[in-house]
């Protein structure tokens, strides 16, 4: 994290000293009864969850509530309501007539109460933060959003309260470093935040602000076994008992686990190859899933050699581009991907750096690779490892045979192994020559990788990165490198699991049907 | 064993270590100021004061069958592991007593033959070579070889009341120097001789020692204990202004060849530096440093500085519970330390060491 000065770090400690928790509850019957009844036909249609028919028709609603839950604009705000939503979720009402009619007036009563609410021009959360926010002007207000890319939306929408209007609107990421407010709001409950954000406070006085059907869950203050705390033990994190009212339990509040469900990994990777294509398995590989800020995901190559381009603004000045294993990748950092052309962005500045003997390598390095690959095709991946063995190769086995056929490595390690495929397809007397050229075609990608590294450094030095921050994505554009654009995308989950995927899918960002919601 | 009628082997010299003279070593490092945004000199905050005597206190603390830990949760890592390390170091430095010069003495007694020194002199530090002790008449004496422009190679031999004027150097000559080097002195004196109090400057040009070694965040630490925005007030009223780098002499950030108490390393680095003799105590500024390094220093105290918005918080905090918390001694409690400030959180247990 950057430096600050010593005065700021104790305003940061003042504020821990003198911090108050205050909860707001917010009231609007008709988007309350569509939250409610949406989670109601969810569970009533119990095991049929499992049709795509009825996971979109779930999810896309699902989406629309938890955004005007956590943002604080009109239900009718262009930027929160999908512009074909409507027309999608009647169609799902259509085919469900014909295939699951049990559920067909349910799903009708929930598209009805969905109607009611998206045209409304109302912003219930917004009036609630107006009317709470003193009229002096000269407190530092800050307004915490869960997504930055709604930020411009809710910014817009403030424009309408003159007590808003020299409001701050944040994300939890810029509650990381020393700036401090008098009055932070933070829209919607606790538990879409992290942590810090209430246990490491950045104002003396935090207000969050819900609809009243949403149900709180405990907040963790402290994170060790058998420690002390210091401070005023009776300053409580605990929040008010909203199931409770007049001594009765409350019933229609919704609770954590149903307005934002773990990200389900296993899901996302099924909706990513129903849309993929069939390939041989000769291309998989084994990638790990990272949910990317914006509904996003893409799968990154998890073997144990495979690095990964990264923007960390945690790390040193001079490091903060840089290239790390995928296992070391974390939550908050900014990997980069090419999101024009190829999943590859160093292929194409490596044959810039070829020059005119880029078609001929690549050639040469295409054709071994595909007589190599036909061999395996008709022979299989054993036996054709076993033969190579015989041919002098040492390390060859089945894994290596399917990199070593893979376009995403150039040519084996080692050129013992590489003489045994070449005595295999027949081009034993190529061996020197090929491998020279294939040397040429790795140096020129480690220098292609070094120089888009201390460009995009460059950029990253000269450039203001608090839109980076706050938006969780930006584009960057290598002048004279070919290399199309390159996108930063922040990390918010890494799958625990690797999946087998086929190489084609590496690298390439896909929108990933669950959005991002905390664990 | 004698090596020649003017050689010693330094073994049973006159004038060798005879311990530590006993001093009283105050229980809580003194208060320092730090230069606000004012102008002025405002006392450091108490959260930095706390700091301060964590690191103190395990700096405090010898190492025996078991080794303390020491976690804190804070709402920004600002200035705690630098003012943490630097609290160990002048601990260690107080310990020591005030008569450094008879450990020093000591410890070149001992030095083999050949090892690259310095040789501080009028003004110019010289690069040499150690030649040993001899004995001449009734004293001691230790030699040092170096190379001068007009003279050449010639070897001085000093009484060991000079031994102050001879450093360890920090890499390893090959061959003397064809002209000497000159040491820019970089750093000021003023705030660490209040500190620790009375011993000469020279003193601290001591065979190097790894009193704390901080797994952090670079750059980061480097503006925090760099600038000369930290003082104490001496006997006469005035502000002796100084760094936290002067207490700590930190390695990374001083000139070749000088001594150096305690050394930062990046907690993302894909190898550690080789230590010859684990740190006294390891800080760890960030749970990344950590989790990952935090098998190599074993043997040393721990200091776990967690910012709760650090983005391996919630595992390093797990960690920590789950792998060493369990693993906790019972027994004798640490030392009782200041009041936890608001907004921290503290654990401490104590480890065997392995």
């Amino acid at each position: 994290m950057r430096a600050i000065s010593v005065c700021a770090a104790d305003d940061v400690y003042a504020c821990a000293r003198k911090y108050k928790l205050g909860w707001g509850r917010v009231r609007h019957d008709k988007f309350r009864n569509f939250c409610i009844a949406l989670s109601k036909f969810e569970k009533s249609v119990g095991e049929d969850i499992e049709d795509k028919l009825w996971r979109t028709f779930l999810s896309r609603q699902k989406r629309y509530r938890l955004r005007l839950c956590a943002v604080p604009v009109a239900f009718d705000t262009p930027e929160i309501v999908d512009g074909s939503l409507m027309s999608f979720l009647e169609d799902r009402i259509a085919l469900c007539r014909a295939l699951y009619p049990q559920h067909t007036e349910s799903a009708r009563v929930v598209f009805d109460l969905l109607a009611n609410v998206r045209t409304l021009h109302e912003n219930p959360l917004l009036d609630y933060i107006a009317a709470m926010s003193p009229a002096c002007a000269v407190s530092r207000i800050g307004l915490v959003i869960k997504e930055a890319r709604y930020i411009p939306a809710v910014e817009h929408a403030m424009a309408d309260y003159a007590c808003l209007r020299k409001a701050e609107v944040l994300t939890p990421h810029e509650l990381r470093g020393g700036g401090c407010y008098d009055h932070l709001i933070v829209v919607g409950p606790t538990y879409l935040f992290p942590e810090y954000v209430f246990t490491s406070p950045r104002a003396q006085r935090i207000d969050v602000v819900r609809y009243n059907w949403l149900k709180e869950t405990k907040i963790r203050s402290s994170a060790f076994i058998g420690s002390r705390m210091g401070g005023d033990p009776t300053v409580s994190l605990a929040q008010p008992d909203d199931d409770i009212v007049n001594g009765s339990r409350r019933e229609n509040i919704l609770g954590a686990d149903e307005l934002a469900p773990t990200i389900d990994w296993n899901r996302i990777m099924e909706g990513l190859r129903r849309e993929g294509s069939p390939v041989s398995q000769l291309d998989d590989v084994r990638a790990r899933l990272f949910l990317l800020d914006g509904d996003m995901a893409v799968l990154l190559e998890a073997e144990d050699r495979s690095r990964v381009l990264v923007i960390d603004l945690d790390a040193d000045e001079g490091r903060q581009v840089c290239r790390v294993p995928t296992a070391d990748i974390e939550p908050g950092m900014f990997v980069l991907l090419r999101t024009e052309g190829g999943g590859d962005y160093v292929v194409p500045v490596a044959d810039i750096i070829m020059k005119e003997h880029a078609p001929a390598f690549r050639g040469m390095q295409g054709a071994w690779k595909r007589r190599l690959k036909e061999l395996v095709l008709s022979g299989g991946l054993g036996p054709t490892a076993e033969k190579l063995q015989r041919l002098g190769a040492p390390k060859a086995n089945p894994i290596n045979l399917r990199n070593w056929i893979s376009q995403r490595n150039i040519r084996p390690a080692s050129l013992e192994d590489f003489a045994a495929i070449m005595k295999l397809i027949g081009w034993a007397e190529k061996t020197e020559e090929c491998w020279g050229t294939m040397a040429a075609i790795d140096t020129a990608h480690r220098m292609a990788g070094q120089r888009i590294r201390k460009m995009l450094l460059k950029q990253v030095r000269s450039s203001d990165l608090t839109d980076l921050q706050r938006a969780g994505k930006r584009e960057f554009e290598l002048p004279g490198a070919d290399a199309g654009s390159i996108t930063a995308f922040r990390v918010i989950g890494v799958s625990p699991e690797v999946y087998e995927t086929p190489g084609s899918q590496i690298a390439q960002p896909f929108g990933a049907e669950e959005g991002p919601c905390p664990e | 064993m004698r090596t020649g009628s003017n050689e010693y082997d330094g073994l049973n010299a006159v004038g060798a270590r005879t311990g530590k003279d006993p001093i009283d070593v105050p229980k809580i490092p003194p208060r320092l100021h730090y230069l606000a945004e004012s102008g002025n000199w405002a006392a450091l905050p108490s959260w930095g004061q706390f700091c301060m005597s964590v690191g103190y206190a395990l700096g405090s603390e010898p190492i025996g069958e078991h080794v303390v830990v020491i976690a804190l949760a804070l709402p920004t890592r600002a200035y705690a592991a630098a003012l943490a390390a630097a609290g160990a170091v002048l601990a260690r430095a107080l310990a020591q007593g005030t008569n450094p010069e008879n450990e020093h003495l000591g410890s070149l007694l001992h030095l083999p033959k050949g090892t690259s020194v310095i040789l501080h002199s009028d003004g110019n530090d010289l690069c040499g070579h150690f030649r040993g002790c001899r004995r001449c008449d009734s004293r001691v004496e230790l030699g040092v070889q170096v190379t001068r422009k007009r003279s050449g190679e010639r070897t001085y031999w000093l009484p060991t009341e000079q031994a102050g004027r001879i450093s360890v150097a920090r890499k390893r000559l090959k061959q003397l120097p064809k002209n000497p080097r000159k040491m820019r002195e970089d750093m000021g004196q003023e705030l660490v001789k209040l500190l620790v109090g009375g011993a000469p400057a020279s003193s601290y040009r001591m065979e190097p020692r790894l009193d704390s070694l901080v797994v952090g965040p670079v750059n980061a630490i480097r503006s925090e204990v760099l600038p000369k925005t930290f003082a104490l007030r001496n006997a006469q009223g005035e502000w002796s202004k100084g760094s936290l780098q002067e207490v700590l002499r930190l390695r990374k950030l001083l000139q070749d060849e000088e001594g150096y108490w305690s050394d930062i390393v990046r907690s993302n680095r894909r190898t550690l530096p080789q230590i010859d003799k684990p740190p006294h105590l390891a800080v760890f500024d960030g749970g990344g440093g950590f989790l990952k390094w935090r098998d190599r220093f074993r043997s040393s105290h721990w200091l776990l500085v967690l910012d709760r918005a650090d983005p391996r918080f919630i595992e390093a905090a797990e960690t920590l519970n789950v792998s060493e918390y369990v693993r906790r001694s019972e027994g004798e409690p640490f030392p009782q330390l200041p009041p936890v400030p608001p907004g921290v959180e503290l654990v401490v247990f104590r480890r065997a060491v392995p």
